[in-house]
């Protein structure tokens, strides 16, 4: 499903192109499930969907809690649409529970 | 006036509940979340509170910038533990104060809500028989759009 987005948004990319690698900071169940809570990924699109599929590749086991999960660009939450920079602060936010 | 914090140090609820205290105020609310030594039958040692600091400071602004409108709170304060919390230690305190009891209550207690619901902390629940980060399952009618993003909502007015 990742890889067909990213053929109808890139347009003459190939399947496997990426366009650059981003830092994924990652909490609770997400960074247990990776066994570290920071990541960096290859994407092939600078979005937060990007990532999205990026990560739903390295890490198939946490894929599920994934779609459950927010992602945030510098400190806001960021739409699936949402246009990175190499130097974005990119967190995954699974479901909370403080208090 | 708001003031939010999180801390690995045990929470002075006095001092928080007194941050709030203003000539204007004729209602203070504190409410304190203590770790509970058994959910559902499971038994549990202590919690462990994680944060993503900056985005957590954000989300418990603009909460309190809603709840300025909805309620007409006069002050808030707000502070979060973090790392490991023993059964009976507060994990949180929120202290309001408002012109009347009934905003002051409300308030404290929309305030709660939407701070389980929007604000980036997770606690892991630490046990003998079993170890887990707590992740809920979101109910329908939470107040989030597809991104899983937060969205203003008035349909909790009191």
């Amino acid at each position: 499903m990742c890889e067909k987005k990213v053929m109808q948004q890139n347009g003459n990319s190939k399947p496997g192109d990426t366009v650059g690698e981003v830092s994924v900071k990652l909490f609770a169940g997400m960074a247990e499930s990776a066994g570290t809570k920071e990541l960096r990924v290859a994407v092939k699109r600078y979005t937060v969907a990007g990532v999205r599929c990026a990560l739903e590749a390295r890490l198939p086991q946490a894929a599920s809690l994934l779609s459950r999960s927010a992602v945030a660009v510098d400190g806001r939450y960021g739409a699936e649409d949402q246009v990175l920079h190499s130097k974005s602060e990119i967190a995954v936010i699974p479901p909370v529970s403080g208090g | 006036m708001f003031q939010f914090s999180l801390t690995d140090d045990p929470i002075d609820t006095s001092l928080v509940l007194s941050t709030v205290v203003s000539a204007s105020a004729g209602a203070n609310v504190l409410f304190t979340g203590t770790t509970r030594q058994e959910t559902e039958g499971v038994i549990t040692n202590w919690l462990e509170y994680d944060a993503y600091k900056p985005l957590a400071e954000r989300e418990c602004v603009r909460l309190y910038e809603q709840a300025v409108r909805k309620f007409r709170i006069i002050k808030c304060s707000i502070v979060h533990r973090l790392g490991k919390v023993s059964v009976g230690e507060v994990s949180i305190a929120v202290a309001v104060s408002a012109v009347h009891r009934a905003e002051a209550f409300a308030s404290a207690s929309w305030l709660l809500d939407r701070i389980k619901e929007d604000v980036p902390v997770w606690k892991r629940q630490v046990g003998d028989a079993q170890t887990f980060w707590v992740h809920p399952e979101q109910e329908e009618n939470t107040s989030r759009d597809s991104n899983g993003v937060p969205q203003e909502s008035d349909n909790d007015m009191p």
